[in-house]
């Protein structure tokens, strides 16, 4: 640390606005980790993207005003540890280009309200899969083994896990549409 | 189906790839066209997206508590069993709380869209710094700047091409690029629809075919408004022609033979002598030996019997046809018939590899993907994939011990052998169904009993000229080879996806290349003999947008630099030791072959996909430009002592201006230009006085410093690029 403003000044967590913004910041990790993988489609460099993010939130917690959107104060400091990430990157031929990612950024912040209802919908249909193929995606999914270590361990050949996880996948992905579209038709 | 339909299908195949993290670049450019063509393809995006991460957090991260902090989640997180009722209420309340923070936000990005959009191209650097002036957050962004001055941006991924280090390039390309900038479309015209005016009789002459190579070509040219390069130098056309054709730089003495020589027709002659080369057999044989069955080693095949195989052929300068034929539909074991030592290597996993290897290679065309799905860009269907893996079904390995001396098992042999067994393929189709698939090549249909020998009814149908694919791919692959890129990128996908850059010349090579009797050599001559080959590699203004490298259509109006490949540069490595030792023939190679595969294996890894494809570091990594610069091979051109070695013939010379022309004329075939002659004649001076004041005896120190002209001739870009 090479001055004293840039230590970190943590909120005190004591106070009622210290406890509000831990509240906050825990609530909106999923999202901000959903945000930061719209535009990363990496899981595990996204969880590292998340890290420098929350790092940087901790940083500048004084800096928040309890009352306005954390959410929002998140994406942003998010979006430059994206742009960040980015950069150090630009070699990667697998990134997407600038104007898909701010394309992106925008949707992804309008929709906010219709991922909390599809990640509803989502445990319901988790939970209507076939028991084999809900043991698949648990499988693939904790520890986040990729298709081709989860065929080795499996003993099965690449492609078949691949197609297998594709089918589940978009069960899953119809099951929610499904779902949703039954939700909003039951409201009117 | 619409074709917003069958877009959003496109987009559900793309979808899975990226959360497998298996898309290619190409693949992940079509992701984002369809995304960011349709406001439903956005939502599919962001939806599916949402769904993976959904996964991957709630699964991986929210159970395992392995989330950052982890304890106060756990307090706050709802958990996943809560019904939805509990949780939207919540998420309504937040909604009026955000609205607005998300207004500052979205108004933020929408600025940043249109400050990009403003700036047409800018790219993530530029963003940034404009960003800061605005920003409220001015440590992050103070970050980001730092960032900024490490890492330059460099698009350019291989750091040997880089035009302006390149001393052939120098001189032209300072002033190119600032005219490049000025002119915003970098990427070319592609060449106009021609109307088939001109078709070539299936009798023409040679001179008739490269005369309609040098019209289509000038087509382009016109149809793209630039003019070409001028022809090379005669010292820059026979490093070339020489590295292309058999695989290594001339010899002094080859090289001034040619340039000695005042025959008008010297060119067409030196093609035809290292066409007859024995060397021309041994580099195709090579070349030919990577594509089947790659660099790696490992695999417990029979090399040396597949490389005999084709030693022979393309000594016999067999039909290009009759090779594929044997190679497709070889059977026996991989000694006594080396042919079979291809399907050897690719039968494993459901004889997927063979499937997508036989048709890339010689057909041009990717399958490999339809393997598991429709093809999403071409009419490729997952069907036609396994009608094509099944022609190889009826084929077995069988595998026989094989007894060492002392009676000890060494290794086991291996045969290839064809069941008469009928029966079907069947394949899973993405919604789970099992399908049946028959033998089916080109729309027909070959009887699944068991009498028919379905591999040799593969090779007929590909090799039967009813069809000019296998022309095709070959003649695109020649192109290739001799200028950098072909007609088609990559040149292994030639689907109508892909449309060529010059389709009547494709066309019209492929079914001269048939007419000829599928005669390689004669298709090489046609190609080394257009005006497009003689071109010289400098870039002019009126061309500077040919440049491929950036993604342009090649326009072939400069010749574009190539990278030597490894075997290249290891056998020119060898000429400039001692070009008496080279060498020639075959049957004395292959124990010199083995040495120069041993060295390299240190390039080669193998990738574990279904392809069994293979990668090199050797594309301008540090690991070669270190090699080159401290390796044993350099070394051993830097041999002074032994008799023989150009250097040791170079001091025997009393002039320094005749030793340095020599090194140079052995390092880069050219001799040195009178600026660079004199520069060299007073670093040597310098050195050699250096030398002696640390006691080094004179004799010694003018040695040592000419052996360091020669080391620094072989480390000039100028010599490891084919140019």
């Amino acid at each position: 640390m090479t001055s004293s403003t840039d230590l970190p000044v943590f909120r005190d967590t004591e106070s009622e606005q210290g406890r509000e913004f831990i509240a906050l910041f825990t609530k909106s990790q999923r999202r901000v980790y959903l945000y930061i993988l719209s535009m990363i489609p990496h899981p595990l460099d996204a969880e590292e993207i998340l890290q420098n993010t929350n790092l940087v939130i901790w940083k500048k917690s004084q800096q928040f005003e309890v009352g306005t959107n954390f959410f929002a104060w998140a994406c942003q400091i998010a979006h430059y540890e994206i742009l960040k990430y980015r950069k150090k990157r630009s070699r990667d031929k697998h990134q997407f280009s600038d104007e898909f990612v701010s394309q992106v950024a925008e949707a992804v912040k309008e929709n906010q309200d219709i991922f909390e209802l599809r990640r509803n919908a989502l445990t319901f249909c988790l939970g209507k899969l076939r028991t084999k193929d809900r043991e698949l995606i648990q499988r693939r999914y904790q520890g986040s083994n990729q298709g081709k270590e989860l065929a080795d361990e499996m003993g099965r050949p690449a492609n078949s896990v691949y197609q297998s996880l594709g089918r589940v996948r978009r069960t899953l992905f119809e099951c929610i549409n499904r779902y949703i579209a039954a939700e909003s038709y039951s409201h009117e | 189906m619409s074709k917003r339909e069958v877009e959003l299908a496109e987009l559900a195949l793309l979808m899975e790839a990226l959360c497998e993290e298996r898309l290619s670049t190409t693949e992940q450019m079509r992701l984002e066209e369809i995304v960011l063509s349709d406001p439903d393809a956005m939502q599919f995006y962001l939806n599916y997206s949402h769904l993976h991460g959904t996964l991957h957090w709630d699964q991986a991260l929210g159970s395992d508590a392995m989330i950052p902090i982890a304890a106060p989640v756990s307090e706050v997180e709802i958990p996943i069993q809560e019904l939805p009722k509990q949780i939207r209420k919540p998420a309504i309340t937040r909604r009026k709380r955000l609205g607005v923070g998300l207004a500052t936000a979205c108004l933020l990005v929408l600025f940043v869209v249109a400050l990009n959009s403003f700036l047409n191209q800018s790219e993530v650097p530029n963003l940034v710094e404009r960003q800061r002036e605005q920003n409220e957050i001015p440590e992050v962004s103070n970050d980001v700047s730092a960032n900024q001055v490490a890492v330059q941006p460099n698009r350019t991924r291989s750091i040997q091409i880089e035009p302006s280090a390149h001393p052939m390039l120098r001189t032209q390309q300072g002033d190119d690029r600032l005219a490049a900038l000025d002119a915003p479309p970098l990427v070319a015209v592609k060449p106009q629809q021609l109307a088939p005016v001109t078709q070539l009789p299936s009798d023409a002459s040679d001179e008739a075919v490269i005369t309609f190579i040098n019209h289509r070509i000038q087509d382009g040219w016109k149809a793209a408004n630039m003019a070409p390069s001028p022809f090379a130098t005669d010292e820059e056309w026979v490093r070339r022609v020489y590295l292309d054709v058999i695989g290594r730089i001339p010899t002094t003495t080859e090289a001034e033979q040619f340039l000695a020589s005042n025959k008008t027709d010297k060119h067409e002659r030196l093609i035809k002598k290292l066409t007859e080369n024995p060397t021309y057999v041994t580099n195709w044989s090579t070349i030919w030996t990577r594509l089947l069955i790659g660099r790696s080693t490992s695999r417990e095949i029979n090399r040396q019997a597949l490389q005999d195989f084709l030693v022979q052929s393309f000594a016999e300068n067999r039909p290009w046809s009759e090779m594929v034929y044997d190679l497709v539909s070889a059977e026996g074991d991989s000694e006594s018939n080396g042919a079979t030592n291809f399907l050897l290597a690719h039968l494993n996993n459901e004889a997927v590899p063979a499937t997508a290897i036989t048709t890339r290679l010689f057909l041009g065309t990717q399958i490999q993907c339809t393997q598991c799905h429709n093809h999403p860009f071409n009419d490729a269907t997952q069907s036609q994939f396994w009608e094509i893996n099944s022609f190889f079904k009826q084929t077995k390995i069988v595998r026989s011990p094989k007894m060492g001396a002392g009676g000890k098992q060494q290794t086991s042999k291996l045969e290839l052998v064809s069941v008469s067994k009928g029966g079907t393929t069947f394949y899973e189709t993405r919604q789970g169904l099992i399908q049946p698939a028959y033998p089916k090549y080109a729309g027909v249909k070959v009887s699944d009993g068991a009498g028919v020998n379905r591999r040799q009814e593969l090779a007929r149908l590909m090799t039967s000229g009813k069809t000019d694919q296998l022309a095709r791919a070959m003649v695109n692959r020649m192109w290739a080879h001799f200028f950098g890129y072909g007609f088609t990128r990559p040149i292994d996908d030639m689907g109508y996806h892909n449309s060529p850059t010059h389709p009547e010349l494709l066309d019209q090579l492929a079914r001269q290349f048939i007419d000829s009797g599928y005669d390689l050599k004669q298709l090489i001559q046609w190609i080394c003999l257009s005006d497009a080959y003689r071109l010289s590699s400098r870039f002019l203004t009126d061309n500077s947008s040919d440049n491929p490298d950036d993604g342009s259509t090649p326009n072939f109006s400069r010749m574009y630099v190539k990278q030597m490949t490894a075997e290249q540069l290891y056998d020119s490595l060898l000429v400039t030791a001692n070009p008496s030792q080279i060498v020639t023939n075959y049957s004395t190679a292959w124990k010199k072959m083995q040495k120069r595969d041993q060295w390299l294996q240190q390039f080669v890894y193998t990738l574990e996909n279904e392809e069994n494809d293979e990668t090199t570091t050797f594309d301008g990594t540090i690991t070669q430009a270190l090699l080159m610069m401290n390796g044993p091979l350099v070394k051993h051109s830097l041999d002074y002592k032994q008799d023989g070695t150009i250097l040791a013939q170079v001091l025997k010379e009393r002039s320094p201006d005749t030793r340095i022309k020599k090194l140079s004329l052995a390092a880069l075939t050219r001799y040195p230009s009178s600026r660079e002659l004199s520069e060299l004649k007073r670093l040597v001076k310098e050195r050699t006085k250096f030398l002696t004041t640390r006691n080094v005896p004179l004799q010694t120190a003018i040695q040592q410093s000419y052996q360091d002209v020669y080391w620094a001739y072989l480390n000039s870009n100028e010599f490891i690029l084919i140019h």
